[in-house]
């Protein structure tokens, strides 16, 4: 009896262990920026940082943009469309950019407190810090994938680095969907 | 690409579309309800409804379940 198997049926199943270790890596990470959140009511309660809320909108918006680009990416190369997706890609990593520039080149300078300043600064930093270095890995898997991808690497068939780049961009979307209100709309000044 | 592809394709994309609408919806509705000072419980429950729909069609968590679904 022969135990070759079909190319394709090999792929199919390392894809489904492919998946299943990214979202055990996504759970566990999720634990982190969990304890972070639980930390920020623990230690300020009701109180919240005093931050710029437009700025927080603003920064919001880029990341969930920049969601929908990757979006695009993943679609395009499912569909076999190479330069789509590399375009989509090259677009979400510059609002990528543009969010750390809004967190840490511009909110940790307005915030009125430093990160030794009391709970207010260790929750603020920490959970912005925590999130923005997340968010610089995922800039770096997208440079990975353009670059994988301007070389022909990925097809309509086999692209499972820009899935999991896709994937990893979104988590970190939805942890900022939850930091977002615990930071700059929760409780009061 | 044929027809019947870049008719699947089109319809992720407006699909990817109407979720970043309903994305965009709910953020713009938390700030200005954050403003009146509604209870922190409403502005959780849009946060879940903003990652569930991140979850569901951007991040495909049914694909886990379904190895064959997304084509490749």
């Amino acid at each position: 009896m022969s135990t070759t198997t079909h190319p394709m049926t090999d792929y199919r199943h390392k894809l489904a262990t492919n998946r299943l270790g990214l979202w055990l890596f996504i759970v566990s990470d999720a634990f982190v920026f969990g304890g972070l959140l639980v930390s920020r009511f623990y230690l300020l309660g009701d109180r919240r940082p005093d931050l710029d809320a437009t700025l927080g909108l603003i920064v919001t918006a880029v990341l969930l943009i920049s969601s929908f680009f990757m979006n695009r990416a993943e679609v395009s190369i499912a569909h076999g469309d190479r330069k789509g997706m590399v375009i989509n890609a090259l677009v979400t990593l510059v609002l990528g950019l543009g969010f750390l520039a809004g967190v840490v080149g511009v909110e940790w300078q307005l915030a009125h407190f430093g990160p030794a300043d009391g709970p207010e600064g260790a929750v603020f930093y920490m959970m912005t810090g925590m999130h923005a270095f997340h968010v610089l890995t995922g800039v770096l898997f997208l440079i990975v994938i353009v670059r994988n991808g301007l070389k022909g690497k990925y097809t309509a068939e086999r692209h499972w680095g820009v899935e999991a780049a896709a994937n990893y961009w979104h988590f970190v979307d939805v942890v900022w969907i939850f930091f977002y209100p615990a930071l700059y709309l929760i409780g009061t000044v | 690409m044929n027809t019947r592809n870049i008719t699947k394709k089109g319809l992720a994309l407006r699909r990817g579309v109407m979720v970043f609408i309903g994305l965009a919806i709910l953020t713009a509705a938390e700030f200005f309800l954050a403003q009146i000072m509604v209870p922190a419980v409403v502005l959780w429950i849009i946060a879940l409804l903003k990652a569930g729909l991140v979850i569901q069609f951007f991040m495909h968590l049914s694909r886990l379940f379904q190895p064959d679904e997304g084509g490749h």
